[in-house]
């Protein structure tokens, strides 16, 4: 809960999950707070048990992280953070290269995700598997050679990108100088492209088309492997095993976190020799979130995190993808309000359709518009039908998949493999056949004293409380086609609390501070292209403190994304043991 | 000369030089000049589910034994060919050693003993193991013994256009292994098989060879720019960024070789062949798990028997599903489950009849290749008579491997596989007891058939003795 004031903001904690971090507030004597919880007008018997309010007082002025972000890029020689490991070379996923080639030539990002296959390295990937396979080219030139037709077939767009009096050898140097630039990431001077010009125009004249030069240029660049892969070897010296990015490293990593595609030529051609100071990069960063492909990236980010990217194909799925597309600009762009808004709002973004789906008070018109959630039990994104179409595949919900889903993506949870006796994907029967499905669960995998019981309580008790909503997010009070089984729609997050419905589901994720950590954790992952599993969590220890502690100040996802750009962790790496 | 074949429907643009029939010996099974043998071909196609559940596989295995067995409901297909049950030859009773996790007595005490079930099934067939993998797949064997110098595409092909859960790259859509067991991955991209296959490939037409060489030069030579560039010396930097630069540059000759390869074909070829229209893009659908499968393998089978018929590839492997496929099957039944679903949710009877009529699709997708082959004149003789292609399938049914229950579709029990053709002398159109041996007994087989001469793969040695 926050409150916010002239000078600072002050949030109170609520004396359960959050308990160990008391020392992340400088306490002083000074200002008494007194804070009133919204949260009693929800389930405030709840709280009463699980959760006693710690009120601190705190000195606004010296409401701060241990480490300011203006202080942390230097501070590697007094100790102040612990660099995290990193790999010095990844290729560059499907998504990154459709925006890329979106961004630089104006084609269709969806142009090559039929030919680059899935991301492997996608880190909110849930069955994510070991083992990289072995990197294949041919993809990649098939992708080449897609785009540069594409390119090619629209030779008034190309001409203005060209931009040349003459079809000529400067024509094609000035072209291969800004694409190569932008593709390869590196300020390029002419001598860097002479060769792939002469070929180029040998390529011209054999063909008696100055075109074929441009498709020489093109093909070349997305083949090479300063595209391909991203390269943050930085500079070394400072200590066995670490390094610092250089600029050009440092702007297009930033670029492809907040942008999702590489830098700018503009950018690329005022990178600085020295280093960024705080206040520059800053700027950059400030920059880059008011871009309009921030509010893309920040939409794939989620839709990516919480499992619904590949809602959408539907009309309905379109629909779906707009209210929750909506919300996100919203909270995050728009208003720039806390993040924690996007699982509390009181109303969504629908159409007439979606209006319906959800029971909802829809006045007039056929586009969409802000409705608001009512007595429904909705707030925010987990009342999606986005959110809650994902989780199950098919006509039928199945709570354990639910809650499986929501512990992992929502709450980061690591729930540990089935014990190898089990056969999961057996499907669970009694014998009853009558026996409704939440019966079949208490009888078997729910029954006390067996060695299924204890994961299943993290999951399925969660995916019970969901059971109301099927997997459009249309509201029901019996299964689907048995209408002599009740669903009662009763949860229980374990250690945290019990609710009812998506409503109730989000502000748990809140109070408890989970989601957020979470929040913060997936931001580093994508930010360092690093699954950082619980184990090896305690080596981003100091870095996802510090975060936590910036969160705190606004708890707004801008806020966090510029936490996070401006530690020395982003900038300093140390690099991955094999 | 014989008539020119001509993919039904889909026209033509470019004509390849024929094998004339005075390049053969009088009987027309070797070139008369050099006396090879002319060039066997071997395929390994994929089924990836179990074939039963709950009971043996009565839907798909014949009751007769040797010739002319009797095709139950999922192999009717292969009855719709005139001709074509002569070349297939059916292994039953395969098993692959295991050791449930609650230790069955009656099981034997090495082998098999991993809950993963779907990540692993593959990899132990192609590799011929028992339990991981630690080299190349089968077809990788065949191509660096008898395709040293790589003159011949590679096919590693999927018709399943996704895994439909994220990964596309999963171990369950993987068929290849290269020596290190790393992963090769395949690709699913018609429009991609048809330029891999045909872009590059010959042609009689003077002035279209003529842009053919020059297409093929100019890529080399962007190759070659890239391969002198300084962005290697990055490499120097790290070790890991060393690896990836290696890959990379392992990746770009490997391109390189394929031009010189397509640069210097021309001569070899099918008794004639002509390339088909590049397919239209087929749309990849990931919200409704079915991407137009059926169409798909109907694409993809006609380009693979014509890169064939051209002797623009010899060996590869051809996968139809994922292993624990997620592919929707309303487009085959009244159900709307995920295929791998049809194995373990009920209705029961229901579920196994669904079962069984997508394993008769593949049974059509793997019948509509082969009779391709059988209809192509080459030689003495047809395609089909020079070739090895086999279907496999990801498991068997019996005792689950993970917890040791009986009528488990977890099985590595009663497993079956089918190989087609006549290559190397194999006899065709039986069906043979498999004696619980390992069905990379099978895959021994094909690459038998196609002119290797060491039986052995992985862990595994010899051959099904009845097959030849």
């Amino acid at each position: 809960l926050e409150i916010s004031h002239p000078s600072c903001t002050i949030r109170i904690l609520f004396d359960s999950q959050r308990r160990g971090q008391k020392n992340r507030f400088h306490v002083n004597l000074g200002l008494g707070v007194v804070i009133i919880s919204r949260l009693f007008s929800t389930k405030a018997f709840v709280f009463a048990i699980w959760i006693p309010i710690s009120i601190f007082y705190v000195n606004c002025s010296d409401f701060q992280p241990n480490r300011s972000s203006t202080q942390s890029l230097d501070s590697l020689a007094q100790g102040e953070f612990n660099p995290v490991s990193s790999k010095s070379s990844r290729p560059i996923n499907p998504r990154e290269y459709g925006a890329t080639i979106s961004s630089v030539f104006g084609v269709d990002p969806d142009l090559v995700s039929e030919i680059l296959p899935t991301d492997t390295n996608e880190i909110f990937t849930l069955d994510i598997e070991e083992g990289d396979s072995v990197l294949a080219l041919t993809p990649f030139e098939e992708a080449a050679i897609a785009v540069s037709a594409a390119v090619l077939a629209d030779k008034e767009k190309l001409d203005t990108a060209l931009n040349c009096d003459e079809q000529d050898r400067q024509c094609l140097l000035n072209y291969s100088l800004r694409i190569a630039s932008v593709l390869f990431r590196k300020k390029l001077v002419a001598a860097d492209v002479e060769g792939l010009v002469d070929l180029a125009l040998t390529h011209a004249e054999e063909a008696s088309d100055f075109y074929a030069g441009v498709d020489t240029v093109i093909n070349y660049c997305l083949l090479h492997p300063s595209f391909i892969f991203h390269w943050e070897v930085g500079s070394s010296g400072i200590e066995q095993g670490l390094s610092k990015l250089t600029n050009m490293e440092l702007i297009s990593r930033l670029s492809f976190f907040i942008l999702g595609t590489a830098p700018d030529y503009e950018l690329i051609q005022s990178v600085p020799e020295e280093d960024y100071t705080p206040e520059g990069l800053e700027k950059i960063v400030d920059g880059m979130l008011e871009d309009p492909r921030a509010r893309k990236m920040a939409d794939d980010f989620h839709a990516m995190w919480l499992g619904y990217q590949d809602v959408g194909v539907s009309e309905r799925g379109r629909n779906l993808r707009t209210e929750t597309r909506a919300l996100v600009e919203s909270v995050i762009f728009d208003k720039n309000e806390p993040w924690s808004q996007l699982l509390l709002r009181e109303e969504t973004f629908v159409n007439r359709s979606l209006a319906a789906d959800y029971n909802l008070q829809y006045s007039g018109g056929e586009g969409f518009q802000w409705v608001p959630y009512g007595n429904t039990g909705r707030k925010g994104l987990l009342s999606h039908g986005s959110f809650l179409s994902d989780a199950t595949a098919g006509d039928v919900t199945n709570p354990t998949q639910r809650g499986y889903a929501i512990r992992k993506a929502l709450f980061c949870g690591e729930l540990g493999d089935p014990p190898p006796e089990i056969d999961v994907d057996e499907e669970l029967t009694t014998e009853d056949p009558n026996d409704c499905k939440s019966d079949v669960i208490h009888k078997t995998v729910l029954k006390p004293n067996t060695s299924c019981v204890g994961c299943h309580n993290d999951m399925d008790r969660v995916g019970f409380g969901l059971e109301n909503f099927d997997n459009f997010g249309i509201f029901r009070e019996t299964e689907t086609n048995r209408p002599e089984c009740i669903l009662e729609g009763k949860g229980t997050l374990t250690g945290i609390g019990d609710f009812n419905g998506p409503g109730e589901l989000a502000d748990l994720a809140i109070i408890s501070g989970e989601a957020e950590k979470c929040l913060v954790r997936r931001v580093v992952e994508f930010g360092f292209h690093r699954r950082i599993s619980n184990y090896q969590s305690r080596d981003y220890a100091d870095l996802l403190g510090y975060l936590e502690q910036s969160y705190d100040i606004d708890g707004t996802f801008k806020g966090l994304i510029k936490a996070v750009t401006l530690s020395a962790e982003f900038r300093y790496i140390k690099e991955e043991e094999e | 000369m014989k008539r020119r074949h001509f993919i039904r429907g889909l026209g033509s643009t470019l004509v390849y030089l024929p094998v004339f029939d005075f390049m053969l010996n009088s009987n027309g099974t070797a070139f008369a000049q050099s006396g090879e043998a002319l060039p066997s071909k071997m395929l390994l196609m994929r089924n990836g589910l179990s074939i039963g559940r709950g009971r043996l596989p009565e839907d798909i295995v014949p009751n007769r034994m040797g010739r002319n067995y009797d095709l139950k409901k999922a192999l009717l297909p292969l009855g719709t060919f005139q001709g074509l049950q002569d070349y297939v030859s059916v292994v039953s009773n395969l098993m692959i050693p295991y050791s449930p996790a609650n230790g069955n007595g009656n099981i034997p005490a090495a082998g098999l003993k991993n809950t993963k079930f779907h990540n692993v099934m593959n990899e132990i067939q192609v590799t011929g193991m028992r339990e991981g993998r630690s080299g190349p797949s089968a077809d990788q064997i065949v191509r660096q013994t008898l395709d040293p110098g790589s003159n011949y595409a590679h096919l590693n092909l999927c018709v399943q256009a996704s895994s439909y859960q994220g990964n596309d790259d999963s171990a369950r859509g993987i068929s290849q292994f290269d020596n290190n067991g790393n992963r090769l991955s395949a690709t699913r991209n018609p429009r991609t098989v048809f330029r891999q296959l045909f872009s590059g490939a010959p042609s009689v037409n003077p002035e279209q060879e003529r842009q053919r060489l020059q297409a093929l030069a100019k890529k080399k030579s962007i190759l070659d720019l890239i391969d002198r560039d300084e962005t290697r010396k990055i490499a120097g930097k790290s070790k890991q960024a060393g690896v990836a630069m290696d890959q990379y540059l392992t990746e770009v000759r490997s391109l390189e070789q394929n031009i010189d390869r397509l640069m210097n074909s021309g001569e070899a070829g099918g008794q004639s062949c002509t390339v088909p229209d590049q397919p239209d893009d087929i749309a990849v659908n990931l919200n409704t798990e079915y991407s137009n499968e059926k169409l798909r393998a109907q694409v993809m089978n006609q380009m693979i028997v014509m890169a064939m018929n051209c002797n623009l590839v010899r060996f590869g492997t051809y996968r139809i599903t994922y292993d624990q496929s997620n592919l929707n099957v309303r487009e085959w039944t009244n159900s709307n489950m995920e295929y791998h679903e049809l194995t373990h949710k009920s209705p029961l009877n229901e579920n196994l009849s669904y079962l069984m009529d997508l394993y008769a699709w593949h049974m059509e997708v793997y019948g509509d290749l082969i009779n391709r082959l059988k209809n192509i004149e080459h030689g003495a003789g047809n395609l089909l008579d020079n070739s090895a292609i086999v279907m496999t399938s990801e498991g068997g049914t019996g005792v689950s491997i993970n917890d040791g229950r009986t009528a488990s579709p977890h099985s590595t029990e009663n497993m079956v596989s089918l190989i087609a053709g006549k290559a190397g002398g194999l006899t065709g159109g039986l069906h043979v007891d498999g004696n619980k041996e390992h069905p990379s007994k099978v895959l021994i087989s094909a690459m038998k058939a196609a002119g290797v001469n060491e039986e052995k793969l992985g862990e595994v040695n010899g051959v099904i003795q009845g097959l030849f």
